[in-house]
């Protein structure tokens, strides 16, 4: 890894299934697999890539439970983790290590450049997965507002977006039930323009409702290695967690 | 036989070495407990192969029955290790 790649995290954008992307994605299965209910359905919608997915967003377990819960190809890159540096920290190590992300720079990326970037991953047939929201909400049955980048995206690059729903994260302990959801895919290759895009991000996020559960779950009293909350959350996080409780 | 019980004692120090993680951060994340039981709790650490179980079993984090079983696991690594140390298996 280069000196940039570590201060800004991998430029490369490997879409194949390597050794060490088979590492990662056994080692999340045991892992997630081991501490938690993982249960998932729709893979069925899944088209053939290139595709985007779209999810919700409620825990920083959230990437590894989709790649835990997905078969091991396609491989999906994500969008976003909001980085500037990732050769500091244990977790940005880690996630420059494994690679397959697309990291994003408040003071750097553009939507232009963004747009650049996940349309290599689709060019040579890759899956891009983006959290619409941009940030970690915390209550089940509701969804943050979307950012521009979901939609825009597809809709630059006209491919299909498959809805997600990861149902279960926002309060974890040991084996938990969690389920991850996919809807059937929406087309995105007609859309033109910001009025249509405004369309599709609506539609998007409809689809994504569409796949929340109705009422928020009841919280058992004893709730074993409740700390794996918020063990991967950032400290803006955890605050936030804690003012809105 | 040495190589079996070295690859055990492998294994269980890993699994030790997580289930001391687990007990450490399940105790300052239990909201029940009073801030005498998290300091009485904490300081056990310093016996852990005896704790660890005792809280599983004891201590009423309402753990499942395969982390009640593994809370058993660093006392298991331990007694390992003191049996190579004092030439046991050898």
């Amino acid at each position: 890894m280069t000196d940039r790649e570590r201060r800004t995290g991998p430029r490369s954008l490997d879409v194949d299934v390597t050794i060490r992307y088979r590492v990662e994605w056994f080692g999340l299965r045991l892992l997630v697999g081991g501490l938690f209910d993982v249960r998932v359905s729709g893979l069925e919608h899944w088209p053939k890539a290139p595709f985007q997915l779209v999810s919700n967003h409620h825990n920083g377990w959230d990437p590894m439970l989709v790649i835990a819960a997905c078969p091991l190809e396609p491989r999906i890159t994500w969008f976003g983790p909001i980085e500037a540096d990732f050769s500091r920290g244990f977790k940005n190590r880690v996630m420059g290590f494994f690679g397959g992300m697309i990291p994003y720079s408040p003071d750097r990326t553009t939507l232009t450049s963004a747009v650049r970037a996940v349309k290599r991953v689709f060019a040579v047939d890759g899956v891009l997965a983006i959290f619409a929201e941009g940030r970690i909400g915390f209550r089940e049955t509701e969804l943050l507002p979307f950012e521009e980048g979901a939609a825009a995206f597809a809709a630059a690059a006209g491919v299909p977006v498959v809805p997600c729903a990861i149902v279960g994260s926002t309060d974890l302990w040991f084996r938990r039930r969690i389920e991850i959801r996919f809807g059937p895919p929406i087309e995105t290759h007609a859309v033109r323009g910001g009025e249509a895009r405004a369309a599709l991000d609506a539609r998007i996020r409809e689809a994504v409702e569409s796949l929340l559960p109705d009422e928020e779950p009841r919280l058992p009293r004893r709730r074993p290695l409740s700390f794996l909350t918020d063990l991967l959350n950032g400290a803006d996080d955890v605050a936030r967690r804690r003012a809105s409780r | 036989m040495l190589p079996l019980i070295w690859t055990l004692f492998a294994v269980l120090t890993v699994g030790g070495f997580l289930m001391i993680a687990a007990y450490w951060l399940d105790i300052q994340d239990r909201p029940d407990l009073s801030a005498r039981a998290r300091i009485g709790w904490s300081a056990g650490i310093l016996l852990f192969p005896l704790t660890i179980p005792a809280y599983a079993f004891a201590g009423g984090p309402g753990w499942p029955r395969f982390l009640r079983l593994a809370s058993i696991v660093p006392a298991v690594a331990m007694a390992l290790f003191l049996g190579f140390v004092f030439g046991v298996f050898g």
